[in-house]
C-alpha cells in the first residue's frame, strides 16, 4: 500500500465553483477533527449505479461503467488526495447473481479489504424500484455477516436514479419517504438491528443522480427534483456519519475468517481439568475404595489372603 | 448493403431487379424488388459461403444483436433455387426470410415494434405518394445513423410499425422493406394464374363468406381505433386471412369490398362481437396492473408503488372500442432464488385460471430500464415455460414498460441511442425465452414474440389522447391492433383450407424461382399446424 502513488484529486476542479467551495469546506471540517483519510466502501446489488456514483464523487471516469455490462469484475480502490486529505473509494461488483448472493464475489471483496479500515459504508440501491424483496435482505445479511453489525453505525443508504417522475401521481417527497422507509426496514431486519438500538433509526438516506441529463440550478450544480444540489449533500451526509462517534471497522483477518475454532475457549482447559480431577475422579476413587472395604469376602478368599506372606 | 441478384427473372411482373452490387436502389413507391430468400438459421450457421453480406459501419451494438445479424444473412438466392425443389421449405415456412419489398425512405427513425411474429414481410405503403427524402434513405441505409435501425428492424423478423407522423404509414418488413398492397396482389395473382379457376363449391363459398366477415370485422376495429386500413399489422392480418383459403383464389383479395362494407357498418353503428383474453405475466413491480389500467383507460386494477398489490390471479374485464377485454392479472413473480416455491404456487394458480379462460394473447411484461446483464431473467422464464408449457410463447408479446425512461450514459458519457437500448433489452429477453423453451430449432428468430414499448406514467398525450413515447409512437393503439389481429386470425383458423399440394413444376415454368418461394411460403403458413397454437 505504501508504494501506491495516490493521485491528486483533480476531479474536484471540474465541479462547479459552488460545489467546490462546499466540498472543500466539508473536507476542512474533517481535518479539524483529525480525520485526514476517509475510506468509503460502496456495496449493493448489480446494475444500480455504484460505479457511476463513484465516478460522480471523484469527478472523473475512474471506474469503467457500461450500461450493457453492468458489473466490474473485481473490487477497485480509487484514491485521491487534495490539500492534505486523502479519499479512498472502494467500488465493488454487485453481490447478487442468478437469484442468490454470489459467494465468490463476497470472498473477493473480503480478501481485497484485508488490513484496510472502512470509515463509511455506502449501501446503494435505485430510487425507481417499486419493490423490496428477499434479494435486498440477502445482500444486507451478507454485508452484516462479513463485516459485523457495527458497520451499520457507519453506513448510509444511497438511492440512485433520483431524477424520476413519481408514479401514480404521488408527490416526490412522499414517494421518496415511502421508498426509503421500505428499504431501511429491510436493512434493519437483515442486519438484525434490534428496536432498542436507536442508532438503527438514524441511518441517513442520500439521493444521487449520475446521468448527464441531471437538472442544474443557476450555479450549474446538479440538483435533485427537490432543489438540493446532491453532490455537496452526499458529502455532507458522509461527513456527518464519519464524525458521529462510532469506531471505523478494521478489516483484519479475524473479521474475515471468523474466530479460529481451535483457539476458542482454550483458557478453560486447566479449569475443566481441575474440575474433573477434584470433583469427579477423586470421589470416584473414594467410592471405589469404600466399596472394596465394605464387601463380604468368601471363606476361600480369606484363607488365601495370608498365603502371599507365608514363608515356606 | 451489398446484395447479389443473379439468377432472378423478374420479367413477368412489375418488379424491378436491382443492379448488382448496388446499394438499395433509388426508391420509388410502387416499385417492388425481390431480394433473396434464406433458409433456416441453422443453415445459416452451418453455411460457410455467404452470398449475401451486409456491409455496415454501424455503431457498437450489443453482442447478441450483431451476432444474429451476421448469421441471418448468410445464404442468398442460390439457396432459394435449391429450396424450391425440396419439401423442406414446405414444412418449415417460417424459416424463409421474406423477400418482397419496395424501398421507401424514412425521414425519421423507424421504431422498433413487433407485429405478427409468424408473418414476415407483408404490409402496405401508402400507395402512390412520393417521399421527399428518398435520397436520404438510400444514403442513410449505409450511414451509421440508420444501421442501428437496420439491426433492430431485422432482428427477430418483426415488423416495424408505422409512425403517427403526418407522413403516413409505411412498413418495414423483416429487413427494412416495404410492400405495396396492389403489387403484391398482382404477384400472387400472377403465380396463381396457371391454376384453373374452378367454380367454388358451396362449402367453399361459405368459407369465403365467413372469412370475408372476419375481414370486415378487422377493418371495423381498425377504423374504430382511428387508423387507416393500411396499417401494417392490420394488412398482415388481412393477408393471413386471405391465405388461409389458399393462394389460388383470386377472390382472396376482395379487400376493397370488405373495406367498403366495414365503413358502412361503422357508419350504422352497432357492436362488434369480439372478446379477447389477455394473460399478463411478469416480475413484480414492473407495471402489469398499470398497463391494464392504461389500456382500458380507467383504473380497474390496484397498483401500489411500494408493495405488491396484486396478490391473487384475477380477471379484469373491460369494454373498449366495443371489444370485450378480459385481462388476467397475475401476481408478480419473484427473482430471488429462495422464493421459487412462491413462484410455483403463483404459476399453478395461473394455470388453473387459464384452463377456464384460455388466453388469446400472452403479454410478458418487463421494464425497459432495468440492467441488462446476461440472462438474469432466465430462471423466471424457465419456470414460466415449465409450468405453463412452451405453447404460451406462440401467441405471446413482450411488453417493455417505463419506455419513456431516458437511456443511460454509455462509456463515452453520451447516452445510448434509444433503439440500441430497446434492441439490447429485447434481445436479452428473447434469448432467455428461447433458452427456456430449449429447442432452438423450433423457435427461430422469425417466431420470436414481438416487442411493444409501453409507458404508463406519461403526462404528455397527443391529440388523440393517446400516450406518446419518446420516439413518437402511440403505443396503445398498436397493441390493440395486434391483439385484435391475433384474435381474428385465431378465429379464422378453423376455416383454413385443408392440405393441398401445389404443383411446383407449373410455377417453375414461369422461371421465377423466388416467386415459387413466395407462394410456397404463403401456402405453407396455412398448412403449418404451428401457425398459432
Amino acid at each position: 500500500m505504501a508504494s501506491q502513488l495516490i493521485r491528486e484529486w483533480t476531479g474536484i476542479q471540474q465541479f462547479p465553483a459552488a460545489t467546490q467551495t462546499k466540498l472543500l469546506e466539508l473536507l476542512g471540517k474533517l481535518k479539524q477533527e483529525n480525520v485526514s483519510t476517509l475510506t468509503i466502501l460502496v456495496m449493493g446489488k448489480g446494475g444500480i449505479g455504484k460505479s457511476s456514483t463513484v465516478n460522480s464523487i471523484i469527478g472523473e471516469r475512474a471506474v469503467a461503467v457500461s450500461a450493457f455490462q453492468s458489473e466490474i469484475p473485481r473490487p477497485v480502490m480509487v484514491s485521491r488526495s487534495t490539500a492534505g486529505f486523502t479519499l479512498n473509494v472502494i467500488d465493488t461488483p454487485g453481490l447478487i447473481e442468478g437469484g442468490y448472493v454470489n459467494d465468490q464475489t463476497l470472498e473477493n471483496i473480503k480478501r481485497f479489504l484485508v488490513n484496510k479500515t472502512i470509515d463509511i459504508l455506502l449501501y446503494v440501491d435505485r430510487l425507481d424500484t417499486y419493490r423490496v424483496d428477499n434479494l435486498d435482505k440477502q445482500v444486507v445479511k451478507a454485508v452484516t455477516e462479513s463485516f459485523g453489525k457495527e458497520i451499520w453505525k457507519r453506513a448510509l443508504v444511497v438511492l440512485t436514479h433520483a431524477q424520476l417522475l413519481p408514479p401514480d401521481g404521488l408527490e416526490y417527497d412522499v414517494f421518496f419517504t415511502g421508498r426509503s422507509e421500505a428499504l431501511l426496514k429491510v436493512v434493519r431486519s437483515g442486519a438484525k438491528i434490534k428496536k432498542q438500538d436507536t442508532w438503527g433509526d438514524a441511518i441517513p438516506v442520500a439521493l444521487v443522480e449520475n446521468s448527464g441529463r441531471c437538472n442544474k440550478n443557476e450555479n450549474i450544480e446538479k440538483v435533485l427534483p427537490c432543489g438540493t444540489a446532491w453532490i455537496p449533500n452526499l458529502v455532507k451526509t458522509i461527513t456527518e456519519v464519519a464524525l458521529n462517534g462510532s469506531k471505523p471497522i478494521l478489516v483484519n483477518k479475524k473479521l474475515i475468517e471468523g474466530p479460529n475454532p481451535d483457539r476458542r475457549w482454550k483458557e478453560f482447559i486447566p479449569l475443566v481439568f481441575a474440575f474433573q480431577y477434584f470433583f469427579i475422579i477423586k470421589p470416584l476413587q473414594r467410592a471405589i475404595k469404600n466399596d472394596m472395604a465394605r464387601e463380604t469376602r468368601p471363606a476361600w478368599e480369606l484363607r488365601d489372603t495370608g498365603l502371599s506372606s507365608r514363608k515356606f | 448493403m451489398q446484395l447479389n441478384f443473379e439468377g432472378l427473372d423478374f420479367s413477368r411482373s412489375k418488379i424491378v431487379k436491382p443492379s448488382l452490387n448496388c446499394a438499395v436502389e433509388e426508391p420509388v413507391v410502387g416499385k417492388v424488388a425481390i431480394y433473396g430468400a434464406g433458409l433456416t438459421l441453422e443453415d445459416h450457421l452451418n453455411d460457410e459461403t455467404p452470398d449475401l453480406q451486409i456491409v455496415s459501419d454501424g455503431p457498437e451494438v450489443a453482442g447478441e444483436v450483431k451476432h444474429l445479424v451476421d448469421t441471418c444473412y448468410k445464404k442468398g438466392t442460390d439457396a432459394s433455387q435449391e429450396a424450391s425443389a425440396t419439401d423442406q421449405a414446405l414444412h418449415d415456412p417460417c424459416n424463409l426470410l421474406s423477400s418482397v419489398f419496395a424501398v421507401s425512405p424514412s425521414d425519421h427513425e423507424p421504431e422498433l415494434e413487433g407485429a405478427d411474429a409468424d408473418n414476415e414481410a407483408l404490409g402496405k405503403t401508402r400507395g402512390g405518394e412520393k417521399r421527399e427524402s428518398e435520397d436520404e434513405f438510400t444514403s442513410s441505409i449505409l450511414s451509421n445513423s440508420v444501421n442501428s435501425q437496420v439491426y433492430t428492424a431485422i432482428y427477430g423478423g418483426h415488423i416495424v410499425s408505422e409512425s403517427i407522423k403526418e407522413q403516413g404509414p409505411y412498413v418495414y418488413g423483416g429487413q427494412n422493406f416495404l410492400v405495396d398492397l396492389d403489387i403484391l396482389g398482382d404477384l400472387l395473382k400472377a403465380s396463381s394464374c396457371t391454376e384453373s379457376e374452378e367454380n367454388p363449391s358451396k362449402e367453399e363459398k361459405k368459407r369465403l363468406e365467413d372469412l370475408h366477415l372476419l375481414k370486415v370485422k378487422l377493418f371495423r376495429l381498425v377504423h374504430r381505433l382511428g387508423y387507416s386500413p393500411e396499417n401494417s399489422i392490420a394488412t398482415q392480418a388481412l393477408y393471413r386471412l386471405a391465405l388461409t383459403i389458399g393462394s389460388h383464389s383470386s377472390q382472396a383479395f376482395r379487400l376493397k369490398s370488405a373495406n367498403k362494407l366495414a365503413m358502412q357498418l361503422e357508419a350504422e353503428g352497432g357492436g362488434i362481437d369480439l372478446s379477447l383474453n389477455i394473460l399478463v405475466i411478469g416480475k413484480t413491480g414492473v407495471g402489469k396492473s398499470a398497463t391494464i389500467n392504461t389500456v382500458l383507460g380507467e383504473k380497474k386494477a390496484m397498483v401500489n408503488a411500494f408493495e405488491p398489490s396484486t396478490v391473487t390471479v384475477k380477471e379484469v374485464i373491460g369494454n373498449k372500442d366495443g371489444v370485450k377485454f378480459r385481462f388476467i392479472d397475475t401476481p408478480g413473480l419473484r427473482s430471488s432464488g429462495t422464493e421459487q416455491s412462491l413462484n410455483q404456487r403463483i404459476l399453478l394458480s395461473i394455470k388453473k385460471f387459464t384452463k377456464s379462460f384460455p388466453p388469446d394473447v400472452v403479454m410478458y411484461v418487463d421494464r425497459l430500464d432495468c440492467p441488462t446483464s446476461d440472462l438474469i431473467d432466465l430462471p423466471i422464464l424457465r419456470s414460466i415455460t415449465n409450468s405453463l408449457g412452451s405453447i404460451i410463447w406462440r401467441n405471446a408479446m413482450i411488453a417493455l414498460t417505463y419506455a419513456s425512461s431516458t437511456p443511460l450514459d454509455g462509456p463515452t458519457g453520451l447516452p445510448f441511442s434509444y433503439e440500441d437500448l430497446v434492441a439490447q433489452r429485447s434481445s436479452v429477453i428473447r434469448q432467455c425465452i428461447s433458452l427456456a423453451i430449449g429447442d432452438t430449432h423450433e423457435m427461430n428468430p422469425c417466431l420470436m414474440p414481438p416487442v411493444f414499448l409501453i409507458e404508463n406514467h406519461l403526462s404528455e398525450k397527443n391529440e388523440l389522447g393517446c400516450a406518446v413515447l419518446p420516439n413518437g409512437q402511440c403505443w396503445r393503439t398498436e397493441l390493440l391492433i395486434l391483439s385484435y389481429s391475433l384474435k381474428i386470425l385465431s378465429e379464422a383458423l378453423p376455416l383454413s383450407k385443408p392440405q393441398e399440394s401445389l404443383d411446383l413444376r407449373k410455377i417453375h415454368g414461369f422461371g421465377v424461382q423466388s416467386f415459387a418461394l413466395l407462394v410456397v411460403f404463403f401456402i405453407a403458413i396455412s398448412h403449418s399446424p404451428k401457425t398459432f397454437r
